[in-house]
């Protein structure tokens, strides 16, 4: 589970944190996904080495990355810690145009200027609005 | 989960690898000299971290065959499990994940996603029925493709099927789409309802950006008070079939 939504932190911590996802759409893009997967992850692995897996496989702490990228049936996570990486990777994913979703979370302000520096303009952007309910028990 | 008594040795170190606390030490009442440790299997919510730590030498630790209704919490809570409804592991839905190919959230509207529980944390299902049914009332509709809502007795009122009610998992999410007239009226009962529930829950609002404006919606969603992180999830468009 990535929970990349509620990510919290000092501003600063956050400007090096973000996470990238891929995710296939059920019923349009997952026949066949594995391997358009793999393409993506191979592009995403040029640009950062941090925390890559799968949640329906494993981590890179617990298998070989290039055994995890045979295995890619619904998507991959990865991690950037900084812009310039992240914005190569967006460009190389765009140009390629393999059609599998990719979202990256992070500083709405970071990750839209990335975003622009791609030549991405992003479709659809989701907000964490708080945690609530009985936090004095749960905290 | 389960720890087999006989097998144990009492080492303790699976305890700390529980995200929910239910494993505890105690001392073997056959042997008062040796300890033990067991799973309370009222809070285990069945993710399998315990098992797959592998921090279990003598594999005291395993997972017994689960039936409806407690088989619920290690589909919601063991995210190497695939939902058999969505097809989508960890809590099942694709969300806004896949939106520019899906089209699941419409513009003229926004899509909003209330998490029961936390990893960390768990939530019994109550506590997410007690939100769904307030959520009902608005008139809102839920999101068909996710797990949550094959939990509903009656999916018009959010009520859920009577067993399942004590059932806890790491988290579910409710999700569903909200019109412009519903929004501040949804907003007021997820206010109403943050006393009533024993767990916490997170609220996420799916917005479409236009030029580089977040959604007018914010603004609405502030004067209700609640709080709006500057950080978020961006879908970057690049899964094709963008929706019209």
């Amino acid at each position: 589970m990535t929970h990349t939504l509620h990510r919290t932190g000092d501003i600063e911590s956050l400007k090096e944190d973000f996470p990238m996802l891929t995710h296939v759409a059920r019923g349009y893009n997952d026949i066949g996904a594995g391997e358009r997967l793999r393409q993506m992850a191979e592009i995403a692995r040029k640009y950062t080495d941090l925390n890559f897996g799968d949640c329906k496989v494993a981590n890179q702490f617990m298998m070989r990355p290039e055994e995890i990228m045979g295995k890619h049936t619904v998507g991959w996570q990865v991690v950037f810690k900084n812009k310039k990486s992240l914005i190569a990777c967006m460009k190389e994913l765009k140009e390629k145009n393999i059609g599998i979703s990719v979202v990256v979370s992070g500083l709405f302000d970071e990750v839209f200027d990335c975003c622009k520096k791609a030549g991405i303009n992003p479709p659809l952007i989701e907000f964490a609005l708080g945690i609530h309910g009985n936090k004095q028990k749960h905290h | 989960m389960r720890i087999d008594r006989d097998k144990c040795v009492g080492c303790g170190r699976c305890v700390s690898y529980c995200p929910v606390g239910a494993i505890q030490i105690f001392r073997d009442e056959q042997n008062p000299k040796k300890k033990k440790s067991r799973i309370d299997e009222d809070e285990c919510v069945e993710c399998g971290v315990c098992l797959r730590a592998q921090v279990c030498k003598p594999q005291a630790i395993y997972l017994p065959e689960l039936n409806w209704p407690r088989v619920v919490r290690r589909a919601f809570s063991d995210p190497m499990v695939e939902h058999k409804e969505t097809g989508v592991p960890g809590r099942g839905t694709e969300e806004m994940k896949t939106n520019e190919v899906t089209g699941r959230f419409k513009k003229g509207s926004w899509g909003m996603a209330v998490e029961v529980g936390r990893p960390g944390a768990g939530g019994r299902l109550k506590d997410l029925e007690t939100i769904a049914m307030a959520l009902a009332e608005k008139g809102i509709v839920f999101e068909p493709r996710n797990p949550v809502t094959f939990l509903f007795e009656d999916v018009k009122t959010g009520k859920l099927k009577p067993e399942l009610r004590g059932e806890r998992v790491l988290s579910a999410i409710i999700e569903f789409e909200v019109r412009p007239d519903q929004l501040e009226g949804v907003l007021q009962s997820l206010k109403d309802v943050s006393g009533k529930v024993e767990t916490v829950f997170s609220v996420d609002l799916i917005s479409f950006p236009e030029k580089r404006e977040k959604g007018p919606a914010l603004e609405i969603v502030k004067q209700f008070g609640f709080p709006v992180y500057p950080n978020g999830k961006v879908n970057l468009g690049l899964g094709r079939i963008l929706n019209k």
